[in-house]
Protein backbone atom coordinates (compact mmCIF):
# COMPACT_ATOMS: atom_id res chain seq x y z
CA UNK A 1 0.00 0.00 0.00
CA UNK A 2 3.06 2.61 1.21
CA UNK A 3 4.69 1.29 -2.02
CA UNK A 4 2.01 2.31 -4.51
CA UNK A 5 1.31 6.28 -2.51
CA UNK A 6 5.26 6.18 -2.68
CA UNK A 7 4.87 6.59 -6.04
CA UNK A 8 2.63 9.88 -6.64
CA UNK A 9 6.06 11.03 -5.37
CA UNK A 10 8.00 10.00 -7.64
CA UNK A 11 5.07 11.16 -10.23
CA UNK A 12 5.22 14.12 -8.57
CA UNK A 13 8.55 14.85 -9.03
CA UNK A 14 8.53 13.57 -13.39
CA UNK A 15 6.09 16.07 -13.73
CA UNK A 16 8.24 18.83 -12.19
CA UNK A 17 10.89 17.10 -14.24
CA UNK A 18 9.05 17.39 -17.43
CA UNK A 19 8.45 20.92 -17.22
CA UNK A 20 11.87 22.24 -16.53
CA UNK A 21 13.31 20.61 -19.70
CA UNK A 22 10.45 21.72 -21.81
CA UNK A 23 11.18 25.42 -19.68
CA UNK A 24 14.86 24.98 -20.51
CA UNK A 25 14.00 23.42 -24.04
CA UNK A 26 11.53 26.70 -24.78
CA UNK A 27 14.20 29.53 -23.05
CA UNK A 28 16.95 28.25 -25.93
CA UNK A 29 14.62 28.20 -28.88
CA UNK A 30 13.54 31.70 -27.49
CA UNK A 31 17.11 33.05 -27.57
CA UNK A 32 17.73 30.94 -30.95
CA UNK A 33 14.57 32.50 -32.41
CA UNK A 34 15.24 35.79 -31.09
CA UNK A 35 18.32 36.60 -31.94
CA UNK A 36 19.21 34.46 -35.50
CA UNK A 37 16.05 34.31 -36.90
CA UNK A 38 14.17 37.70 -35.27
CA UNK A 39 11.35 35.91 -34.17
CA UNK A 40 11.32 35.04 -30.49
CA UNK A 41 8.38 32.82 -28.64
CA UNK A 42 6.04 34.84 -27.45
CA UNK A 43 5.37 34.80 -23.79
CA UNK A 44 8.65 32.77 -23.01
CA UNK A 45 8.80 34.58 -19.89
CA UNK A 46 5.62 34.33 -18.78
CA UNK A 47 5.31 30.63 -19.08
CA UNK A 48 8.65 30.36 -17.34
CA UNK A 49 7.28 32.04 -14.78
CA UNK A 50 4.12 29.96 -14.18
CA UNK A 51 6.35 27.02 -15.39
CA UNK A 52 9.07 28.06 -12.32
CA UNK A 53 6.00 27.58 -9.60
CA UNK A 54 4.68 24.57 -10.77
CA UNK A 55 8.52 22.63 -10.83
CA UNK A 56 8.76 24.09 -7.28
CA UNK A 57 5.67 22.48 -5.88
CA UNK A 58 5.92 19.59 -7.75
CA UNK A 59 9.33 18.87 -6.89
CA UNK A 60 8.36 19.34 -2.81
CA UNK A 61 6.64 16.04 -1.86
CA UNK A 62 9.80 13.94 -3.05
CA UNK A 63 11.67 16.07 -1.24
CA UNK A 64 9.46 15.74 2.27
CA UNK A 65 9.08 11.97 1.82
CA UNK A 66 13.10 11.33 1.49
CA UNK A 67 13.30 14.64 4.46
CA UNK A 68 16.00 16.18 2.04
CA UNK A 69 15.09 19.42 3.39
CA UNK A 70 17.98 21.84 4.86
CA UNK A 71 18.27 21.15 8.36
CA UNK A 72 20.47 21.99 11.08
CA UNK A 73 23.29 19.83 12.02
CA UNK A 74 23.53 21.01 15.67
CA UNK A 75 21.56 17.54 17.11
CA UNK A 76 22.47 15.37 14.20
CA UNK A 77 24.75 12.98 16.45
CA UNK A 78 22.25 12.27 19.65
CA UNK A 79 22.17 8.61 20.17
CA UNK A 80 19.13 8.94 22.78
CA UNK A 81 16.54 7.24 20.71
CA UNK A 82 13.50 8.71 22.95
CA UNK A 83 14.84 12.51 21.97
CA UNK A 84 15.21 11.20 18.21
CA UNK A 85 11.50 10.32 18.62
CA UNK A 86 10.46 13.90 19.98
CA UNK A 87 12.24 15.58 17.79
CA UNK A 88 10.66 13.67 14.73
CA UNK A 89 7.00 14.47 16.19
CA UNK A 90 7.92 18.25 17.21
CA UNK A 91 9.25 17.70 13.24
CA UNK A 92 6.05 16.56 12.27
CA UNK A 93 3.66 18.78 13.93
CA UNK A 94 5.23 21.88 12.62
CA UNK A 95 5.75 20.52 9.03
CA UNK A 96 2.11 19.09 8.52
CA UNK A 97 0.69 22.57 10.75
CA UNK A 98 2.05 25.02 8.55
CA UNK A 99 2.35 22.69 4.81
CA UNK A 100 -1.52 22.00 5.40
CA UNK A 101 -2.07 25.77 6.13
CA UNK A 102 -0.54 26.74 3.20
CA UNK A 103 -2.13 24.10 0.90
CA UNK A 104 -5.88 25.19 2.34
CA UNK A 105 -4.75 28.69 1.86
CA UNK A 106 -3.76 28.23 -1.99
CA UNK A 107 -6.63 26.20 -2.34
CA UNK A 108 -8.53 28.92 -1.92
CA UNK A 109 -6.75 31.32 -4.01
CA UNK A 110 -7.35 28.79 -6.45
CA UNK A 111 -11.23 29.29 -6.27
CA UNK A 112 -11.17 33.18 -6.05
CA UNK A 113 -9.37 33.41 -8.98
CA UNK A 114 -12.17 30.33 -10.82
CA UNK A 115 -14.65 33.16 -9.76
CA UNK A 116 -12.44 36.34 -10.51
CA UNK A 117 -11.05 34.81 -13.99
CA UNK A 118 -7.73 36.55 -13.32
CA UNK A 119 -5.64 36.12 -16.09
CA UNK A 120 -1.66 36.75 -17.09
CA UNK A 121 -0.73 39.66 -18.67
CA UNK A 122 0.62 38.94 -21.98
CA UNK A 123 -0.85 35.42 -23.30
CA UNK A 124 -3.88 35.98 -21.02
CA UNK A 125 -3.54 32.54 -19.69
CA UNK A 126 -5.89 31.92 -16.69
CA UNK A 127 -4.79 31.35 -13.24
CA UNK A 128 -6.47 29.35 -11.69
CA UNK A 129 -5.80 26.13 -13.44
CA UNK A 130 -1.92 26.38 -12.06
CA UNK A 131 -3.18 27.18 -8.70
CA UNK A 132 -5.20 24.00 -8.65
CA UNK A 133 -1.85 22.24 -9.54
CA UNK A 134 0.11 23.79 -7.00
CA UNK A 135 -2.70 23.30 -4.33
CA UNK A 136 -2.82 19.74 -5.33
CA UNK A 137 1.15 19.78 -4.85
CA UNK A 138 0.80 21.68 -1.56
CA UNK A 139 -1.86 18.75 -0.57
CA UNK A 140 0.52 15.94 -1.69
CA UNK A 141 3.40 17.43 0.13
CA UNK A 142 0.85 16.95 3.59
CA UNK A 143 0.70 13.53 2.61
CA UNK A 144 4.27 12.97 2.29
CA UNK A 145 4.85 14.34 5.44
CA UNK A 146 2.56 11.85 6.96
CA UNK A 147 4.06 8.94 5.30
CA UNK A 148 7.45 10.24 6.26
CA UNK A 149 6.41 10.68 9.63
CA UNK A 150 5.10 6.95 10.08
CA UNK A 151 8.03 5.76 8.35
CA UNK A 152 10.50 7.41 10.83
CA UNK A 153 8.24 7.12 14.30
CA UNK A 154 7.08 3.29 14.18
CA UNK A 155 11.46 2.29 13.02
CA UNK A 156 13.19 1.16 15.42
CA UNK A 157 16.32 3.52 14.39
CA UNK A 158 14.59 6.63 13.15
CA UNK A 159 16.73 9.13 11.76
CA UNK A 160 16.27 12.54 13.40
CA UNK A 161 17.37 14.80 10.11
CA UNK B 1 14.64 55.82 19.70
CA UNK B 2 11.67 53.25 19.42
CA UNK B 3 13.27 49.80 20.00
CA UNK B 4 10.06 48.15 19.55
CA UNK B 5 10.57 47.21 16.12
CA UNK B 6 13.87 45.77 16.66
CA UNK B 7 12.67 43.73 19.32
CA UNK B 8 10.14 42.49 17.90
CA UNK B 9 12.69 41.13 14.93
CA UNK B 10 15.06 39.96 17.22
CA UNK B 11 12.10 37.87 18.54
CA UNK B 12 11.18 36.82 15.07
CA UNK B 13 14.90 36.17 14.33
CA UNK B 14 15.06 33.82 18.22
CA UNK B 15 12.21 31.37 17.04
CA UNK B 16 13.68 30.82 13.76
CA UNK B 17 16.80 29.81 15.60
CA UNK B 18 15.12 27.94 17.95
CA UNK B 19 13.24 26.00 15.70
CA UNK B 20 16.64 24.94 13.50
CA UNK B 21 17.82 23.98 16.60
CA UNK B 22 15.27 21.47 16.86
CA UNK B 23 16.07 20.28 13.58
CA UNK B 24 13.05 21.66 11.61
CA UNK B 25 13.79 22.15 8.00
CA UNK B 26 14.90 26.07 7.73
CA UNK B 27 12.33 26.95 5.17
CA UNK B 28 9.16 25.22 7.71
CA UNK B 29 10.68 27.07 10.59
CA UNK B 30 10.85 30.40 8.62
CA UNK B 31 7.22 30.00 7.29
CA UNK B 32 6.03 29.07 10.30
CA UNK B 33 7.75 31.82 12.60
CA UNK B 34 6.80 34.60 9.43
CA UNK B 35 2.79 33.06 9.23
CA UNK B 36 2.80 33.61 13.09
CA UNK B 37 3.86 36.62 13.55
CA UNK B 38 2.01 38.07 10.63
CA UNK B 39 -1.10 36.76 11.63
CA UNK B 40 -0.60 38.14 15.44
CA UNK B 41 0.32 41.85 13.64
CA UNK B 42 -2.04 41.54 11.16
CA UNK B 43 -4.78 38.84 11.88
CA UNK B 44 -5.35 35.54 10.99
CA UNK B 45 -7.49 36.08 7.82
CA UNK B 46 -4.86 38.81 5.84
CA UNK B 47 -1.76 36.25 7.34
CA UNK B 48 -4.24 33.12 5.36
CA UNK B 49 -4.45 35.12 2.53
CA UNK B 50 -0.78 36.42 2.30
CA UNK B 51 0.00 32.41 2.62
CA UNK B 52 -2.12 31.71 -0.41
CA UNK B 53 -0.52 33.84 -2.76
CA UNK B 54 2.90 35.02 -1.26
CA UNK B 55 5.04 31.30 -2.15
CA UNK B 56 3.56 31.70 -5.46
CA UNK B 57 4.75 35.00 -5.79
CA UNK B 58 8.52 34.06 -4.19
CA UNK B 59 8.84 31.30 -6.64
CA UNK B 60 7.59 32.54 -10.10
CA UNK B 61 9.98 35.73 -10.10
CA UNK B 62 11.78 35.57 -13.48
CA UNK B 63 15.17 36.33 -11.39
CA UNK B 64 15.42 32.78 -9.61
CA UNK B 65 14.11 30.88 -12.41
CA UNK B 66 18.37 30.92 -13.66
CA UNK B 67 18.70 28.69 -10.50
CA UNK B 68 16.76 25.35 -11.24
CA UNK B 69 18.59 25.50 -14.41
CA UNK B 70 22.08 25.82 -13.34
CA UNK B 71 21.50 22.75 -10.39
CA UNK B 72 20.42 21.16 -13.49
CA UNK B 73 23.38 21.84 -15.65
CA UNK B 74 25.87 20.98 -12.46
CA UNK B 75 24.15 18.03 -12.22
CA UNK B 76 24.09 16.97 -16.24
CA UNK B 77 28.03 17.84 -15.87
CA UNK B 78 28.61 15.76 -12.94
CA UNK B 79 26.52 12.54 -14.06
CA UNK B 80 28.52 12.47 -17.24
CA UNK B 81 31.93 12.90 -15.44
CA UNK B 82 32.89 15.96 -16.65
CA UNK B 83 34.38 16.91 -13.27
CA UNK B 84 36.70 13.94 -13.91
CA UNK B 85 38.31 15.30 -16.91
CA UNK B 86 38.65 18.79 -14.91
CA UNK B 87 40.79 16.57 -12.39
CA UNK B 88 42.95 15.00 -15.12
CA UNK B 89 43.72 18.56 -16.35
CA UNK B 90 44.54 19.91 -13.82
CA UNK B 91 46.26 17.00 -12.74
CA UNK B 92 48.33 16.95 -16.17
CA UNK B 93 49.35 20.63 -14.90
CA UNK B 94 50.57 20.67 -11.81
CA UNK B 95 50.29 17.28 -10.49
CA UNK B 96 53.60 16.07 -10.40
CA UNK B 97 54.76 19.42 -7.76
CA UNK B 98 55.26 19.16 -4.54
CA UNK B 99 50.95 19.03 -3.13
CA UNK B 100 50.05 18.85 -6.80
CA UNK B 101 47.62 16.57 -6.18
CA UNK B 102 46.06 19.13 -3.77
CA UNK B 103 46.36 21.73 -5.64
CA UNK B 104 44.86 20.17 -8.60
CA UNK B 105 42.02 19.60 -6.84
CA UNK B 106 42.00 23.04 -6.11
CA UNK B 107 41.95 23.54 -9.71
CA UNK B 108 39.38 20.75 -10.38
CA UNK B 109 37.12 22.79 -8.05
CA UNK B 110 37.42 26.08 -9.81
CA UNK B 111 36.90 23.95 -12.98
CA UNK B 112 33.67 22.30 -11.50
CA UNK B 113 32.91 25.93 -10.28
CA UNK B 114 32.16 27.08 -13.99
CA UNK B 115 29.26 24.55 -14.74
CA UNK B 116 28.24 24.16 -11.05
CA UNK B 117 26.86 26.59 -8.55
CA UNK B 118 26.82 24.95 -5.54
CA UNK B 119 29.83 24.67 -2.93
CA UNK B 120 28.12 21.20 -1.28
CA UNK B 121 27.74 19.38 -4.77
CA UNK B 122 31.21 20.19 -5.71
CA UNK B 123 33.04 19.33 -2.35
CA UNK B 124 31.04 15.74 -2.70
CA UNK B 125 31.73 15.75 -6.38
CA UNK B 126 35.71 16.48 -5.48
CA UNK B 127 35.64 13.87 -2.24
CA UNK B 128 34.89 11.15 -3.84
CA UNK B 129 37.32 11.44 -7.18
CA UNK B 130 40.30 13.16 -5.43
CA UNK B 131 40.33 11.83 -1.58
CA UNK B 132 41.31 8.40 -2.88
CA UNK B 133 43.24 9.76 -5.12
CA UNK B 134 45.59 11.71 -2.50
CA UNK B 135 45.26 8.98 0.29
CA UNK B 136 46.88 6.61 -2.43
CA UNK B 137 49.81 9.07 -2.77
CA UNK B 138 50.50 9.62 1.08
CA UNK B 139 48.70 13.28 1.18
CA UNK B 140 47.45 13.10 5.30
CA UNK B 141 43.75 13.29 6.13
CA UNK B 142 43.92 17.00 7.31
CA UNK B 143 45.31 18.02 3.93
CA UNK B 144 43.13 15.65 1.58
CA UNK B 145 39.84 17.32 3.71
CA UNK B 146 41.09 21.07 3.83
CA UNK B 147 42.08 21.24 0.53
CA UNK B 148 38.60 19.62 -0.66
CA UNK B 149 36.27 21.41 1.71
CA UNK B 150 38.05 25.05 0.87
CA UNK B 151 37.93 24.21 -2.93
CA UNK B 152 34.07 22.89 -2.59
CA UNK B 153 33.27 26.72 -1.93
CA UNK B 154 34.78 27.91 -5.05
CA UNK B 155 31.59 26.31 -6.69
CA UNK B 156 29.42 29.47 -5.19
CA UNK B 157 31.82 32.32 -5.69
CA UNK B 158 32.95 30.98 -9.22
CA UNK B 159 30.01 31.94 -11.51
CA UNK B 160 27.79 29.96 -12.34
CA UNK B 161 26.71 31.07 -8.73
CA UNK B 162 23.63 29.79 -6.71
CA UNK B 163 24.65 31.97 -3.94
CA UNK B 164 24.84 35.05 -6.10
CA UNK B 165 21.35 34.18 -7.88
CA UNK B 166 19.99 34.32 -4.11
CA UNK B 167 21.58 37.28 -3.53
CA UNK B 168 20.34 38.87 -6.55
CA UNK B 169 17.00 37.73 -6.31
CA UNK B 170 17.18 39.14 -2.51
CA UNK B 171 18.07 42.86 -3.07
CA UNK B 172 16.79 43.18 -6.42
CA UNK B 173 20.59 43.14 -8.23
CA UNK B 174 21.22 42.69 -11.61
CA UNK B 175 22.71 38.74 -12.03
CA UNK B 176 25.14 39.62 -14.67
CA UNK B 177 27.26 42.42 -13.09
CA UNK B 178 27.51 40.02 -9.80
CA UNK B 179 28.37 37.29 -11.76
CA UNK B 180 31.30 39.40 -13.42
CA UNK B 181 32.05 41.16 -10.26
CA UNK B 182 32.83 37.55 -8.89
CA UNK B 183 35.13 36.46 -11.66
CA UNK B 184 38.32 38.10 -9.95
CA UNK B 185 37.64 37.56 -6.42
CA UNK B 186 36.72 33.86 -7.17
CA UNK B 187 40.29 33.34 -9.37
CA UNK B 188 42.27 34.83 -6.67
CA UNK B 189 40.61 32.39 -4.17
CA UNK B 190 42.33 29.43 -6.61
CA UNK B 191 45.72 31.10 -6.20
CA UNK B 192 45.60 31.97 -2.61
CA UNK B 193 44.28 28.05 -1.96
CA UNK B 194 47.20 26.98 -4.16
CA UNK B 195 49.96 29.58 -2.41
CA UNK B 196 48.50 27.58 1.20
CA UNK B 197 48.70 24.51 0.21
CA UNK B 198 52.51 24.71 -0.71
CA UNK B 199 53.59 26.78 2.34
CA UNK B 200 51.41 24.23 4.16
CA UNK B 201 53.49 21.50 3.01
CA UNK B 202 56.65 24.02 3.96
CA UNK B 203 55.68 23.99 7.22
CA UNK B 204 54.23 20.17 7.37
CA UNK B 205 56.28 18.66 4.80
CA UNK B 206 55.55 14.80 5.68
CA UNK B 207 51.66 15.70 4.83
CA UNK B 208 52.03 15.29 1.67
CA UNK B 209 53.94 14.46 -1.82
CA UNK B 210 53.80 14.69 -5.54
CA UNK B 211 52.17 12.64 -8.44
CA UNK B 212 54.29 11.06 -11.21
CA UNK B 213 55.18 13.65 -14.17
CA UNK B 214 52.58 13.01 -17.13
CA UNK B 215 54.14 12.53 -20.90
CA UNK B 216 53.49 15.88 -22.52
CA UNK B 217 51.30 14.27 -25.21
CA UNK B 218 49.03 12.60 -22.66
CA UNK B 219 49.36 16.06 -20.74
CA UNK B 220 48.15 17.72 -23.89
CA UNK B 221 44.99 15.46 -24.35
CA UNK B 222 44.06 15.79 -20.48
CA UNK B 223 43.52 19.13 -21.06
CA UNK B 224 42.05 19.16 -25.02
CA UNK B 225 39.02 17.21 -22.87
CA UNK B 226 38.20 19.96 -20.90
CA UNK B 227 38.10 23.03 -23.48
CA UNK B 228 34.51 22.14 -24.46
CA UNK B 229 33.71 22.97 -21.09
CA UNK B 230 35.54 26.23 -21.18
CA UNK B 231 34.17 27.25 -23.61
CA UNK B 232 30.43 26.30 -22.68
CA UNK B 233 31.42 28.66 -19.57
CA UNK B 234 33.40 31.47 -22.41
CA UNK B 235 29.66 31.51 -24.13
CA UNK B 236 27.25 31.92 -21.00
CA UNK B 237 30.18 34.84 -19.88
CA UNK B 238 30.62 36.16 -23.24
CA UNK B 239 26.74 35.90 -23.33
CA UNK B 240 25.99 38.10 -20.38
CA UNK B 241 28.49 40.46 -21.57
CA UNK B 242 27.38 41.74 -24.40
CA UNK B 243 23.84 41.84 -23.33
CA UNK B 244 23.19 38.90 -25.77
CA UNK B 245 20.69 36.55 -23.29
CA UNK B 246 19.60 37.26 -19.85
CA UNK B 247 21.18 35.41 -17.12
CA UNK B 248 17.59 32.75 -17.53
CA UNK B 249 18.58 32.44 -21.10
CA UNK B 250 22.42 31.97 -20.59
CA UNK B 251 21.33 28.94 -17.84
CA UNK B 252 19.41 27.23 -20.35
CA UNK B 253 21.52 28.26 -23.53
CA UNK B 254 24.29 25.98 -20.86
CA UNK B 255 22.05 23.11 -20.15
CA UNK B 256 21.62 22.19 -23.78
CA UNK B 257 24.69 22.88 -24.92
CA UNK B 258 26.23 20.12 -22.08
CA UNK B 259 23.59 17.91 -23.38
CA UNK B 260 24.90 18.71 -27.05
CA UNK B 261 28.63 18.08 -25.16
CA UNK B 262 27.73 15.03 -23.87
CA UNK B 263 25.92 13.95 -26.42
CA UNK B 264 29.08 14.12 -28.84
CA UNK B 265 31.32 12.39 -26.14
CA UNK B 266 29.12 9.63 -26.92
CA UNK B 267 27.99 9.67 -22.92
CA UNK B 268 24.46 10.48 -23.32
CA UNK B 269 22.44 7.89 -22.12
CA UNK B 270 18.79 7.53 -20.02
CA UNK B 271 19.75 6.70 -16.65
CA UNK B 272 22.31 9.67 -16.90
CA UNK B 273 20.07 12.23 -17.86
CA UNK B 274 17.27 10.48 -15.16
CA UNK B 275 19.78 10.39 -12.43
CA UNK B 276 20.32 14.26 -13.00
CA UNK B 277 17.29 15.60 -13.44
CA UNK B 278 16.28 13.41 -10.21
CA UNK B 279 19.26 15.32 -8.26
CA UNK B 280 18.28 18.25 -10.02
CA UNK B 281 14.77 18.41 -8.56
CA UNK B 282 15.49 16.93 -5.28
CA UNK B 283 17.70 19.97 -4.71
CA UNK B 284 15.02 22.29 -6.17
CA UNK B 285 12.65 20.73 -3.65
CA UNK B 286 14.35 21.67 -0.83
CA UNK B 287 15.97 25.38 -1.87
CA UNK B 288 12.08 26.47 -3.20
CA UNK B 289 11.13 25.66 -0.08
CA UNK B 290 13.76 27.85 1.58
CA UNK B 291 12.64 30.63 -0.87
CA UNK B 292 8.80 30.55 0.30
CA UNK B 293 10.06 30.35 3.84
CA UNK B 294 11.81 33.37 3.37
CA UNK B 295 8.84 35.15 1.62
CA UNK B 296 6.62 34.51 4.07
CA UNK B 297 9.27 35.51 7.24
CA UNK B 298 10.01 38.50 5.48
CA UNK B 299 6.48 40.09 5.42
CA UNK B 300 7.12 40.21 8.54
CA UNK B 301 10.32 41.48 9.36
CA UNK B 302 8.89 44.23 7.11
CA UNK B 303 5.61 44.61 9.08
CA UNK B 304 7.73 44.97 12.00
CA UNK B 305 9.58 47.72 10.26
CA UNK B 306 12.76 46.64 12.14
CA UNK B 307 15.19 47.06 9.19
CA UNK B 308 14.62 50.91 8.97
CA UNK B 309 14.87 50.87 12.81
CA UNK B 310 18.17 48.91 12.23
CA UNK B 311 19.08 51.69 9.67
CA UNK B 312 18.48 54.54 12.09
CA UNK B 313 20.29 52.45 15.04
CA UNK B 314 23.47 52.21 13.04
CA UNK B 315 23.04 55.99 11.92
CA UNK B 316 22.63 56.76 15.86
CA UNK B 317 26.09 54.69 16.39
CA UNK B 318 27.75 57.17 13.43
CA UNK B 319 29.88 54.26 11.86
CA UNK B 320 32.08 54.44 9.14
CA UNK B 321 30.87 51.94 6.01
CA UNK B 322 34.33 50.60 7.43
CA UNK B 323 32.90 49.80 10.88
CA UNK B 324 29.59 48.64 9.30
CA UNK B 325 31.00 46.20 7.26
CA UNK B 326 33.81 44.86 10.15
CA UNK B 327 30.37 43.85 12.42
CA UNK B 328 28.43 42.27 9.66
CA UNK B 329 31.90 40.74 9.16
CA UNK B 330 31.97 39.33 12.88
CA UNK B 331 28.43 38.43 12.69
CA UNK B 332 28.74 36.03 9.47
CA UNK B 333 31.45 34.65 11.08
CA UNK B 334 30.19 33.40 14.27
CA UNK B 335 26.71 32.71 12.68
CA UNK B 336 28.63 30.88 9.98
CA UNK B 337 29.99 28.19 12.64
CA UNK B 338 26.36 27.36 13.40
CA UNK B 339 24.15 27.70 10.50
CA UNK B 340 23.51 26.62 7.23
CA UNK B 341 24.77 29.41 4.12
CA UNK B 342 21.60 29.26 2.41
CA UNK B 343 19.49 30.23 6.12
CA UNK B 344 22.34 32.97 6.53
CA UNK B 345 21.68 34.79 3.63
CA UNK B 346 18.21 34.80 3.55
CA UNK B 347 17.50 35.65 7.10
CA UNK B 348 20.19 38.43 6.97
CA UNK B 349 20.37 40.04 3.76
CA UNK B 350 16.96 41.63 4.20
CA UNK B 351 18.11 43.16 7.77
CA UNK B 352 21.69 44.03 6.57
CA UNK B 353 20.56 45.19 2.98
CA UNK B 354 19.19 48.67 3.85
CA UNK B 355 21.95 49.76 6.21
CA UNK B 356 24.73 49.16 3.42
CA UNK B 357 22.75 50.95 1.19
CA UNK B 358 21.93 54.09 3.73
CA UNK B 359 25.87 53.63 4.07
CA UNK B 360 26.76 54.26 0.88
CA UNK B 361 28.29 50.61 0.18
CA UNK B 362 27.88 49.26 -3.79
CA UNK B 363 25.64 46.64 -3.38
CA UNK B 364 27.37 44.79 -5.64
CA UNK B 365 30.45 44.64 -4.13
CA UNK B 366 28.29 43.91 -1.32
CA UNK B 367 26.65 40.88 -2.31
CA UNK B 368 30.59 39.17 -3.35
CA UNK B 369 31.46 40.47 0.16
CA UNK B 370 28.19 38.44 1.69
CA UNK B 371 28.80 35.42 -0.34
CA UNK B 372 32.82 34.89 0.18
CA UNK B 373 32.31 35.39 4.07
CA UNK B 374 29.22 32.99 4.19
CA UNK B 375 31.86 30.16 2.03
CA UNK B 376 34.16 31.30 5.01
CA UNK B 377 31.23 29.73 7.57
CA UNK B 378 30.79 26.30 5.29
CA UNK B 379 34.53 25.66 6.33
CA UNK B 380 34.92 27.13 9.82
CA UNK B 381 34.61 24.59 12.25
CA UNK B 382 32.43 23.06 14.13
CA UNK B 383 29.42 22.85 12.28
CA UNK B 384 30.91 24.32 8.79
CA UNK B 385 28.44 22.34 6.18
CA UNK B 386 31.49 21.25 3.99
CA UNK B 387 33.19 19.37 6.51
CA UNK B 388 30.39 17.31 7.31
CA UNK B 389 29.57 16.76 3.66
CA UNK B 390 33.63 15.35 3.63
CA UNK B 391 32.85 13.32 6.83
CA UNK B 392 30.11 11.90 4.94
CA UNK B 393 32.11 10.73 2.01
CA UNK B 394 35.55 10.38 3.45
CA UNK B 395 33.85 8.57 6.95
CA UNK B 396 36.85 6.80 8.35
CA UNK B 397 38.75 10.68 8.55
CA UNK B 398 38.08 11.92 11.92
CA UNK B 399 36.47 15.13 12.32
CA UNK B 400 39.34 16.62 13.89
CA UNK B 401 41.85 15.80 11.45
CA UNK B 402 39.43 17.67 9.03
CA UNK B 403 39.09 20.81 11.26
CA UNK B 404 42.79 20.77 11.05
CA UNK B 405 42.99 21.05 7.62
CA UNK B 406 40.79 24.04 6.75
CA UNK B 407 42.79 25.98 9.22
CA UNK B 408 45.17 27.03 6.96
CA UNK B 409 42.65 27.80 4.29
CA UNK B 410 40.85 29.91 6.30
CA UNK B 411 43.45 32.49 6.75
CA UNK B 412 43.54 32.76 3.24
CA UNK B 413 39.84 33.54 2.45
CA UNK B 414 40.86 36.33 5.52
CA UNK B 415 43.60 37.28 3.33
CA UNK B 416 40.80 37.71 0.51
CA UNK B 417 37.86 38.93 2.53
CA UNK B 418 40.88 42.02 3.44
CA UNK B 419 42.03 42.55 -0.23
CA UNK B 420 38.41 43.07 -1.21
CA UNK B 421 38.06 45.39 1.39
CA UNK B 422 41.05 47.39 0.86
CA UNK B 423 41.02 46.78 -2.94
CA UNK B 424 37.02 47.18 -4.01
CA UNK B 425 37.90 47.37 -7.54
CA UNK B 426 38.81 43.74 -7.38
CA UNK B 427 34.88 43.36 -7.33
CA UNK B 428 33.91 46.32 -9.19
CA UNK B 429 36.29 46.67 -12.06
CA UNK B 430 34.72 44.24 -14.54
CA UNK B 431 31.46 44.92 -13.93
CA UNK B 432 32.18 48.67 -14.81
CA UNK B 433 33.41 47.54 -17.64
CA UNK B 434 29.79 46.38 -18.51
CA UNK B 435 28.05 49.51 -17.99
Amino acid sequence: MQVKIDKIFNYSAIGACVVLFFLAVLTFCDVIGRRFFNSPVMGTIEIVEVGMALVAFLAMPRAFFLNSHVSADFINQIDNNLLKKIIIILKFIFMISIMSMMAYATTLSALEFTKNERVTLELELYFYPFFYVIALAMWISVLAIILWFIKNIFNQSPEAT
Amino acid sequence: MDYGPIIDGGLAFASVLILMALNIPIGIAMLVVGFIGFAYISGFNPAVLVLGFAPYEAVSKYSLSVMPLFVLMGNLANSANLSRNLYDAAYAVVGHYKGGLAMSTVGACGGFGMICGSSIATAATMAQMAGPEMKRHGYSEALISGSIASGGTLGIIIPPSVMLVIYAYLTEQSVQELFFAALIPGAIAVVLYMVTIRVFLYFYPDHGGHGEKMPLNERLVAIWRVIPIFFIFAIIMTGLYLGFFTATESAAVGVILVIILIFLKGDLTIKMLRDATWATIRTVGSLYLIVVGASMFNFLITVTQMPFTVVDFIDSLALTPLGIILVICAIYIVLGTLMDSLAMLFLTIPVFYPVIVEAGIDPVWFGIFAVIVVEFGLVSPPVGMNLFVIKGVMQSTPLKSIWFGTIPFLFADMIRIALIIVFPAICLYLPSLMS
